[in-house]
């Protein structure tokens, strides 16, 4: 019985380092796999290629491109050079809206918690006004000559 | 003058205020933190897509607030009590602004997104224009109405209107295909969004609560007065 036990436990510790040493081995190819070659993303119409690379993970992208450059450059030697002018413009322009959006977002809650608190202004002044005007009333009524202190009401 | 004796059972009990403004002070900062460094930004709409944390709650105020104004107006028109208008002026008052920011915020977030501050086509914004309208209506009714009885019913009857314009608003992208306004989105959030929207949620309902309760506050205040400076005035 324990002889079978150990046989067991054996198996089953065999077991989980062939698996660890296949999930090893194939890791790195999964993670190099693209779901786009170099050579299908070339051959499909522009729209279709359009959409297929606007579905891919930045370092699919990466990749992708990667792969397109050293296949074309054989026959277009100044396709670095436009590549980079490429390049060059992009990171601008995605600056730009970036920095564009981050205005506006910072526009739009400004817009927001400046209601929020000119509502909550508006509160406390018009109640300080009714206050002073009770105050006003009080001084002036008949009989506020008396030394006894008044409570005013402050909607507790 | 004597102080208001506390025997109204619709009264909030006066530690809510302190409660509310503690739960807020405590909340906002760190969901406002949070929405800004927790969930991942979206790619296609950059920084811009975290106006979900700010723009979505307050417009999930500006829609339950009339609802609140309606029930209150409604209780009024069956009770005359008017505690009940309070409620109901109070609530639609912060209804009313908590309104106009969504209509300023989420255009100022579309002129980048959409190219366009506003849509006449678009379902929900056109709905959301017949609520603040219909709100603005509701303060010209008061407004204009010097017999204050008649100026609460006016103000209930209009209070039920903007619930109903505040439902539509809610079906309005369910019911129909928007123009540029998306759909429902939450069964579509990743969890860490998901999370984060939920905590600005709340965090919108404790301010909703905070302001609330001042506007009330207020609202009490200012009739108090003005009904002692008519008694003092009459026996002068």
């Amino acid at each position: 019985m324990k002889d079978t036990r150990t046989r067991l436990s054996a198996m089953m510790l065999g077991g989980v380092v062939l698996l660890s040493l296949v999930l090893s081995l194939a890791a790195p190819n999964a993670l190099i796999a693209n779901p786009l070659s170099a050579a299908e993303y070339l051959s499909l119409p522009d729209h279709v290629a359009r959409e297929r690379a606007g579905a891919l993970s930045a370092e699919e992208t990466i990749q992708l491109l990667a792969d397109v450059r050293q296949q074309i450059r054989p026959r277009n030697p100044d396709l670095d050079r436009v590549y980079l002018a490429i390049e060059h413009l992009e990171s601008l322009r995605a600056t730009q809206i970036a920095q564009k959006r981050v205005d506006r977002l910072a526009l739009a809650v400004g817009v927001g918690l400046l209601l929020i608190v000119a509502f909550q202004l508006w509160i406390f002044l018009d109640q300080r006004r009714q206050i002073q005007s009770l105050q006003r009333w009080i001084a002036a009524s008949p009989g506020s000559n008396d030394e006894k202190r008044t409570t005013v009401y402050r909607g507790e | 003058m004597t102080p208001a004796t506390n025997t109204d059972p619709l009264k909030m009990p006066a530690r809510w205020p302190d409660f509310a403004l503690f739960l807020l002070l405590l909340s906002l900062p760190i969901v406002g933190w949070i929405a800004l460094t927790y969930p991942p930004t979206l790619a296609s709409q950059g920084q811009a897509s975290r106006i979900l944390f700010f723009h979505v709650p307050i417009a999930w105020v500006a829609l339950y607030a009339p609802c609140l104004a309606a029930l209150s107006g409604g209780l009024y028109l069956y009770t005359r009590r008017e505690t009940f208008d309070i409620w109901s002026l109070a609530s639609a008052r912060i209804a009313f602004v908590f309104a106009i920011g969504v209509v300023f915020t989420g255009g100022i977030w579309g002129s980048v997104e959409w190219g366009v501050f506003w849509s006449f086509h678009d379902p929900r914004l056109m709905s959301f224009a017949i609520l603040v309208l219909t709100l603005a209506s509701y303060f010209l009714a008061r407004w204009m109405t010097e017999d204050k009885r008649r100026a609460a019913l006016y103000g209930a009857v209009a209070a039920i209107l903007a619930a109903v314009a505040a439902l539509l608003t809610w079906f309005a992208i369910r019911l129909v295909t928007p123009d540029l306004h998306p759909g429902p989105v939450i069964a579509t959030m990743s969890p860490k969004i998901r999370l984060s929207f939920w905590l600005s949620v709340l965090a919108f309902h404790f301010l909703f609560l905070a302001l609330l309760r001042a506007s009330i506050r207020h609202e009490r205040l200012r009739r108090k007065a003005q009904e002692l400076s008519l008694n003092l005035g009459e026996t002068r």
